[in-house]
């Protein structure tokens, strides 16, 4: 066999050595202080987790003025809502099973008028993107 | 390339190989066991206390006799964190820092939503301890606990250096 020089038999007790071993190198006080940095727990920020947490089950539309744009104009999530809160007249804000109801739902949750359905053409590509 | 050997006891051992690659990094057993650890860092940068749990129902201490001194154990059917060996858990955190901890100057221990941890029981013996408990809120772990953020990956790449090693 290729391996029989190097072979090894694999106990409990050469892997919780290696576990050992490796909790030791790996927990620094360098990655401890670096921890406890990046939580915002020590200096301490209560607001710490407002812009990195976002509820799932919200996602914004836009009008028919994004359609003629591309994917790739539009690599950062960041820039694509601040163009989204540009447009807040044109824009809404609905949930996912909203969604999944269907137009009619989602004209009554609204109050749109029925001109504006045809926004909801573009709407299956930026959908993919904000779930993302 | 797959290649496929087999042990004594009728083990299976798989090993994924790219040409030119000398290291093994996955190796896949036919039965296989899961392990808890369980860590307490401290905020003036130093581990508290290391505790792993085992799968198994009689204590076996042969287990530890590779690891440091001031390393804990547990044997479980599932090899999961209960209420009951949170409590102990507990016990052995106070035994770790039993010089510092006073009436008057009490610590703080932050620790997970998980079910085990938010037990009446084990929140009254932390009080009595001298502990007092902060659980984090739900689904924010990855981002507000500090193990998962600085000291996970550095774990996993010094663990694979080791087992290249051998």
């Amino acid at each position: 066999m290729l391996f029989k020089s190097n072979y090894m038999e694999l106990n409990i007790i050469t892997l919780i050595g290696w576990v050992d071993q490796a909790l030791d190198k790996s927990i620094t006080e360098q990655n401890i202080r670096f921890g406890f940095r990046v939580t915002c727990i020590y200096p301490l920020n209560p607001r710490a987790m407002d812009n990195k947490i976002e509820p799932s089950n919200i996602f914004t539309m836009v009008a028919n003025e994004h359609k003629g744009k591309k994917r790739n104009q539009m690599n950062n999530l960041k820039e694509m809502n601040q163009e989204l809160n540009s447009l807040l007249p044109q824009t809404f804000v609905c949930t996912r099973q909203e969604y999944k109801l269907g137009l009619k739902n989602v004209m009554l949750a609204t109050n749109l008028k029925q001109n504006n359905a045809t926004t909801w053409t573009c709407h299956a590509t930026l959908w993919k993107l904000m779930i993302r | 390339m797959r290649q496929v050997f087999k042990h004594a006891n009728n083990w299976e051992l798989r090993f994924w190989l790219k040409e030119g690659q000398i290291t093994i990094y996955d190796i896949i057993p036919k039965f296989w066991e899961s392990l808890t650890i369980n860590c307490v860092m401290n905020a003036t940068w130093d581990i508290l206390l290391r505790f792993y749990i085992f799968k198994g129902e009689r204590l076996q201490d042969d287990y530890i006799q590779l690891c440091k001194p001031g390393t804990y154990m547990a044997m479980q059917n599932k090899a999961s964190m209960t209420s009951f060996i949170f409590k102990e858990f507990l016990s052995f955190s106070k035994r770790s820092i039993s010089g510092r901890i006073l009436l008057t100057n009490r610590h703080l221990l932050i620790v997970d939503g998980h079910s085990s941890h938010v037990t009446l029981e084990a929140i009254e013996q932390a009080h009595e301890f001298g502990l007092n408990m902060v659980t984090l809120p739900a689904h924010t772990s990855h981002a507000l606990q500090p193990f998962d953020v600085s000291c996970l990956k550095p774990f996993k790449t010094t663990f694979r250096k080791e087992k290249d090693v051998v």
